[in-house]
């Protein structure tokens, strides 16, 4: 286990170098929930309870796509998300992270982690136990709210205080990587009252990680819906960008760096070891229902079939359960980068950047840079050709914006003749 | 249905047309008497026949006139030939409405039962009394539940010297009162003059423009007689032609052996383009040609400008089609070239007026299914410069530096607008805000006025007419007539967007209108750009003085939740999409502003 380090210690820069994650991930959906929450528009179906029999068919069509995609992969992070990991057996997760390892999709003794919702916790005071038993090495927790009208607003099972029960049975049971979700930009709240919430999970003993999106109402889901039919139900978009800059300054005031637009770390090495790998463009793998996956050395991102029965299906015809690949052109790849370093502190390495798609893309954009520069929107280390850009966090607060100015042209000539 | 074989003798033509305010009716009645007297059959018969094109229809006003020949059997068996000259409808038109008059000797006055009469009932009566027409009033939609024909008699007797009694009461929608009408166009109206044995002297009132056969020339024939081989001049054209076809204007056209002194028809005569003629020109005979030409043209002059640009800039061939073809049926409009570097290649186009502008607009885009972006409505300025030279300015472009001009005039006109007597304040208030120069009342009857007032033609082109109907709660119209020019104090104001011009959106305005007008468009502009991650100053300015200023906050949040489960390739969609989107932008230095924030700024009239 490792100890949570003192605040006090920590560096407020949220620049602190780290090397970036180098071997792949596998990522391992779990498509349910003992109920669907109104903003969720992930592939979930919902479960009665733990030990179904969709639960022992998902295990099964599982474990044959780890065999059906066997490869050479050897993964260091076993990414469980959902849905609700919580709900599966504690044995659940080392046993698939071993089959993995059989078929060289994972490390032997990977860094395994899991989504939990914080009721599951609560109510079996052994699961944490369990869980830190079959050495798995974060918990992500739903928590989303910390105010409990948000929290019923959310649709969310727990309140507040099944949070702080949740948090201190992964903590005492020594748990090492404890992150909270927060969603934030509920109708009504006030940058203040966002601050109080933000204040008591920075407190709760253990976390050292802390996910905070905006509430996005999409289309398809019961709030979406809602919206349709004319309710308010997130802030405007003015006040969400008070709410993201609230949300930076009393995090990093209570201990917690950014270090991508949405994530916080008491220290770097509670970065999110497996997240990061989307964010710098390192392989990965995803099974289950709808997970996604993306080959680097191929150029090619692919998908699963999203419902769980279409999924089940192609695994048991003995066909990878893949809906549609794209191989990506050197435009779009080059843009997915963009995008996605400048989501982070460490920022787009402009070295690297010119020596996959030309220094032509670069020196086109020197300007541009500088401007960014100017406005206080990066920082630029190193020098203008080599060096790396990388985002304060008013950039951050803007990345999209970043790589929509960025200027690609050289490299749409491939795309527009394609 | 009358005998069509033969001549008809001239002193059984009558040669009339309709003059009413917009809406009152014209076009209903037309249809009436063209069924009546058997012009069309029922399966042929289209509700407002005469308006032939979709535009007219819709907004029941006439644009390009239509004229028709219409046989008349009277109680006494004897068979009329009448010639209904069709008039446009509306202020912009008042030449061509002149012209039409030119061609007639007696004009129906068409008045609304309900509405009674209006700005332009009186304009069009004092000119159809100018040309010393005999008029027959008629009081029209009597079955409307609003209907007042007494109240009307009497606006009639009082407001335009008639004799309320010799109106005749109809309702041109039920059919009612068209015998009567048909009655008195025949007993009232005088027969055509002219002797057919004088020199040929045919008016041209107006053409039309047939695929098949070029140029079709409609005529009234004033003296002398016109026929097929001959030989024939256009007098201020000063080109010969030979006739290959002369006839009357049935519903199609119906070939004739001659027209005679006093008829109203139609020549053709191997003109291949409209611009190589002119309305209101003067047909003679080159064997024994006419020594004085009729009175009637006049120069097509364009009072009202605006630059056309398409909204996407691969329109530009088509919008350059378009308006070649529209300006083969509209002697009217002009238009040139020009270039701008928000905006790209467009065309700055004159117009007679702003319901002209806006049939053009429309034909633009419906008939040619063109986007189109519209500066806003200017008028011809003169400038003069201290090198003594006197410049004509329609566009803020060429707006000479300021510290070179002497002096500029701006036209004026001559409204007339009749309200009821209790909106005479706040009307005067909307006149007074549209600097005034004078004006004089005339208090009709007891409860209306007409107010003649002289004010700044750019004073009427921004939502003047939506402005009286609401300060009259819907009773007041107006017409107006070009009066002079006259001294003013012009800027150029300019708006910038983080100190870049945007020249698209440059205009000539009054002084005392250029800061709430700036202050307008920049407002407007503020809400049509979206955020970009610095703040954007929006400025209107007359040379380097700022006179309003607008700001657009710095976006302080563009980035999206997590990639869900890493999918990044539906983030990715998404953001090549809007980048797709920022490349049809406009950049005006290192702002991007969308098309739509054009079209939001320039569409909606300042109200300043």
């Amino acid at each position: 286990m490792t100890e949570r380090p003192d605040s006090t210690s920590l560096s407020p820069d949220p620049l602190t170098e780290t090397p970036e994650p180098a071997a792949p991930g596998l990522y391992v959906h779990v498509p349910f929930c003992s109920r669907i929450c109104p903003y969720c528009d992930f592939a979930v179906t919902p479960l009665g309870g733990p030990g179904s029999e969709r639960l022992d068919r998902y295990r099964h069509a599982l474990l044959t796509e780890l065999e059906l995609r066997a490869a050479a992969l050897g993964a260091d992070t076993v990414y469980f998300g959902g849905g609700t990991p919580s709900l599966a057996p504690a044995g659940f997760f080392r046993e698939v992270a071993l089959a993995a390892s059989e078929r060289g999709l994972a490390s032997p003794s990977p860094f395994i982690f899991l989504e939990a919702n914080p009721e599951d916790l609560v109510h079996d005071p052994e699961l944490a136990r369990q869980w830190a038993a079959e050495e798995i090495w974060g918990v992500s927790l739903g928590v989303q709210a910390l105010d409990e009208s948000r929290l019923r607003f959310l649709g969310r099972a727990h309140n507040a205080s099944d949070a702080a029960v949740a948090v201190s049975r992964l903590a005492e049971a020594g748990i090492p990587w404890i992150s909270v979700d927060l969603i934030y930009g509920t109708a009504g709240q006030t940058p203040e009252s966002l601050r109080e919430e933000l204040v008591a999970m920075a407190a709760l003993p253990g976390v050292n990680h802390i996910s905070a999106y905006e509430l996005s109402i999409e289309p398809g889901t019961p709030f979406g819906r809602r919206r349709a039919r004319g309710e308010t139900l997130a802030v405007r978009s003015e006040d969400g960008s008070a709410l993201f800059h609230a949300v930076h300054e009393t995090l990093r005031e209570s201990g917690f760096a950014a270090y991508e637009a949405c994530n916080f770390a008491t220290a770097p090495e509670f970065r999110s070891r497996h997240n990061r790998k989307y964010w710098s463009l390192v392989e990965y793998l995803g099974v289950g229902p709808s997970a996604h996956s993306f080959a680097p050395e191929r150029g090619e991102r692919f998908w699963n079939r999203r419902a769980f029965e279409h999924w089940e299906e192609a695994i048991l015809r003995g066909e990878e359960p893949t809906a549609e690949r794209e191989t990506l052109r050197p435009y779009e790849r080059a843009l997915e980068e963009v995008f996605l370093r400048l989501r982070t502190t460490d920022g787009l390495p402009l070295g690297g950047f010119s020596a996959r798609y030309g220094e032509a893309v670069v020196r086109a954009n020197r300007r541009l840079f500088g401007k960014w520069r100017a406005r206080g929107l990066v920082e630029l280390r190193g020098d203008e050709m080599t060096g790396c850009l990388r985002p304060t966090r008013e950039g951050l607060a803007v990345a999209d914006a970043l790589a929509r100015e960025m200027n690609l042209d050289a490299l749409t000539a491939d795309r527009d003749a394609a | 249905m009358p005998n069509t074989s033969g001549p008809v003798p001239i002193e059984l033509v009558r040669n009339f047309c309709i003059i009413a305010h917009i809406d009152h009716g014209k076009s209903t009645l037309a249809d009436r008497l063209i069924q009546r007297c058997g012009g069309v059959s029922d399966r042929e018969f289209r509700d407002q026949l005469l308006d032939s094109m979709d535009l007219e229809r819709e907004r029941g006003i006439t644009i390009k006139s239509n004229s028709v020949s219409l046989l008349h059997e009277t109680k006494h068996g004897e068979t009329y030939q009448l010639n209904l000259i069709d008039t446009p409808g509306h202020v912009d038109f008042s030449h061509e409405v002149r012209r039409s008059l030119m061609s007639c000797e007696g004009a129906l006055l068409l008045v609304d039962a309900a509405q009674g009469v209006e700005a332009q009932t009186v304009a069009n009566h004092f000119v159809a009394m100018e040309y010393d027409l005999e008029v027959v009033p008629v009081i029209n939609k009597i079955d409307l539940p609003a209907a007042d024909p007494e109240r009307v008699r009497e606006e009639i007797d009082e407001e335009l010297g008639l004799d309320p009694f010799e109106a005749v009461l109809a309702s041109a929608k039920k059919g009612e009162g068209i015998e009567e009408i048909l009655d008195a166009i025949v007993t009232r109206i005088p027969p055509p003059g002219g002797d057919p044995a004088d020199p040929l002297r045919a008016l041209i009132f107006d053409a039309q423009y047939d695929t098949f056969r070029g140029v079709v020339l409609l005529v009234r024939v004033v003296d002398g007689e016109i026929r097929r081989g001959d030989r024939v001049r256009l007098m201020r054209g000063d080109t010969d032609h030979v006739v290959e076809e002369v006839g009357l204007l049935r519903l199609r056209r119906e070939p004739v052996d001659v027209l005679s002194a006093g008829a109203v028809g139609y020549a053709i005569c191997g003109i291949k383009r409209i611009q190589d003629i002119a309305i209101g020109d003067t047909v003679i005979d080159t064997a024994r040609p006419a020594q004085t030409s009729l009175p009637g043209y006049r120069e097509p002059r364009p009072v009202v400008f605006s630059s056309v640009y398409p909204i996407s800039t691969d329109d530009y061939g088509e919008l350059e089609n378009a308006l070649g073809k529209l300006s083969l049926n509209d002697p009217a409009l002009t238009y040139e070239r020009e270039t701008s570097t928000a905006l790209g290649f467009g065309f700055r186009c004159g117009f007679l007026g702003l319901l002209h502008l806006d049939v053009v607009q429309e034909r633009l885009q419906r008939e040619h299914g063109l986007s189109l972006l519209l500066s806003a409505p200017s008028v011809r300025y003169r400038v003069s410069t201290r090198d003594g030279e006197l410049h004509e300015v329609e566009n803020p472009a060429y707006y000479p530096d300021p510290a070179i001009i002497d002096g500029t005039e701006e036209p004026y006109i001559r409204a007339s607008i009749l309200i009821p007597e209790r909106s005479v304040g706040p009307v005067m208030e909307l006149l007074t805000e549209r600097r005034l120069a004078t004006s004089r009342m005339n208090f009709l009857s007891s409860r209306r006025v007409e107010i003649q007032a002289e004010l700044p033609l750019a004073e009427v082109l921004f939502d003047f007419h939506d402005r009286l109907k609401t300060v009259t709660h819907g009773y007041g119209s107006y017409d107006y007539e070009l009066l002079d020019y006259r001294s003013t104090r012009l800027v150029k104001v300019d708006i910038l967007v983080n100190g870049e011009r945007v020249d698209a959106l440059s205009q000539l305005v009054h002084e005392e209108k250029a800061r709430p007008r700036a202050l307008g468009y920049c407002e407007r502009l503020a809400e049509a750009i979206p955020m970009h991650n610095f703040k954007i100053a929006i400025q209107g300015a007359i040379g380097g003085k700022i006179i309003a200023r607008t700001n657009i906050r710095a976006l302080r949040k563009d980035v999206t939740a997590r990639c869900y489960g890493g999918d990044v390739t539906r983030k990715r969609k998404l953001l090549e999409r809007q980048k797709e989107g920022k490349k049809r932008m406009k950049q005006v230095g290192n702002v991007q502003i969308p098309q739509s924030a054009f079209v939001a700024v320039l569409k909606s009239s300042p109200a300043a």
